[in-house]
């Protein structure tokens, strides 16, 4: 009965809850000015610039002139270099063009993954680079490339 | 009740506990917020562009000066940046990127022609490209990206050592490379040499190619171009007449000429 009659706490309580509505209020409020990432991994921005650094790797350590002007290295070593300058589970097709917009590697895919990760994928992106020659001992000529380079991701 | 309406103890206590709350949960928050920040920034895509355009005017310089030690061609740089202007305008039409650039005439040590410089047959030999650039990417109002760049092979013949007490005798030509910056050009195997002639004499097939840091004489890497003297063979002169042509990894040439000392070891 005494217990019953015992009621200094109760104002204590009530501040607990206005004290939980305030803090839920400020947590609210601030939760507006969140802008969290689309994604964790690689949304369509990070492929571009995935793929623009890939390329531009290659090319200061000197081998994508030799990727592209030498067809024979296009379906081995220019697949494999990109295949292992990306990401697991991003998956490229890239076409060589000169400087006229004619595919040159037409016959020669430089891809990895099935065509159908290209159709069914919502994250797509492209990547355009320029080459602009390749030398040898023997010849030194500007004949520029134009590289497509499209991601995707699955 | 009115017990309770009268129980007004610690107040102050609650509402600074809450205002510290509220404090320590804006402030995680918002480093939440800035750590996790992410929005496409619309001007990132020109910078990758940017990029293109300075590594492929770099390698434009290279080729050129390539096809320059080849050909002798001097207007071949600026026929090559007249071209790659155009190229760029077509290749990212969307982005509208007027390249500009402005290439050297004259001047001293490197006397550049229309950009271009070759300077052979010296004790200090160099083939030179030089170049400057400005960059528009009018379509986002991004004016004035201005960068220079420049390409160099520099060979500079150093002295030959003359072991004359080693049986049999050996002769080594030592000399230097260096490229842009100046960095000692490395990697440099026998094959990129063309000619090799000591005394008018063509010693290239019977040498051998070694490198080393000189840290006594000339402080710096050094290269060295060894022969043995057979029975037959006369002792070099001294100064020794050393002619030697090379070409690098970018396929630009180099050639120097020089009397040089011999140091009998």
């Amino acid at each position: 009965m005494n217990r019953l009659k015992n009621r200094s706490g109760q104002m204590r309580v009530l501040e607990v809850i206005l004290a939980s509505f305030v803090l839920l209020g400020a947590l609210a409020f601030v939760n507006v000015f969140v802008s969290t990432p689309r994604s964790a991994v690689y949304e369509v921005d990070d492929l571009e610039k995935l793929g623009y650094n890939v390329l531009h790797n290659l090319d200061e350590q000197r081998l994508l002139a030799r990727f592209v002007y030498i067809p024979a290295e296009w379906a081995a070593n220019f697949t494999n270099a990109l295949r292992v300058s990306l990401p697991t589970g991003v998956f490229f097709d890239l076409t060589i063009h000169d400087r006229n917009g004619i595919v040159l590697n037409r016959d020669v895919p430089i891809r990895y993954g099935d065509l159908g990760v290209f159709s069914n994928s919502n994250a797509t992106s492209s990547v355009t680079y320029m080459v602009t020659g390749y030398t040898s001992s023997s010849q030194a000529t500007y004949d520029p490339r134009v590289l497509l380079l499209l991601l995707v991701r699955e | 009740m009115r017990k309770l309406a009268r129980n007004n103890k610690g107040q102050f206590i609650v509402i600074a506990v809450l205002m510290i709350s509220i404090m320590v949960i804006s402030v995680a928050t918002i480093m939440y917020s800035a750590v996790t920040y992410y929005r496409h920034e619309r001007w990132e895509e020109y910078l990758s562009i940017i990029d293109n355009v300075e590594m492929g005017s770099y390698r434009l310089l290279e080729l050129s000066l390539a096809n320059y030690t080849l050909s002798s061609n001097s207007l071949v740089l600026t026929a090559n940046l007249d071209q790659w202007q155009r190229n760029l305008l077509n290749t990212y039409p969307q982005y509208r990127i007027a390249l500009s650039y402005s290439v050297p005439n004259g001047g001293t040590p490197v006397y550049y022609n229309q950009g271009l410089s070759m300077s052979w047959n010296q004790t200090v030999s160099f083939s030179a490209a030089k170049a400057s650039f400005s960059v528009n990417v009018t379509s986002v109002g991004l004016t004035g990206y201005k960068f220079t760049r420049s390409v160099l092979l520099n060979m500079t013949l150093l002295d030959v050592l003359f072991y004359s007490k080693q049986k049999p005798k050996l002769v080594c030509v030592r000399f230097s490379l260096t490229v842009e910056g100046p960095t000692p050009l490395m990697g440099v195997a026998k094959s990129n040499f063309l000619q090799f002639r000591v005394n008018g004499v063509d010693k290239l097939s019977a040498s051998n190619l070694t490198r080393g840091y000189d840290a006594e004489r000339n402080k710096c890497y050094v290269y060295e171009l060894r022969y043995s003297l057979s029975a037959s063979d006369t002792d070099p002169p001294s100064p020794a007449p050393i002619f030697i042509r090379m070409i690098d990894y970018r396929n630009i040439r180099v050639a120097a000429q020089a009397s040089l000392p011999v140091i009998t070891v």
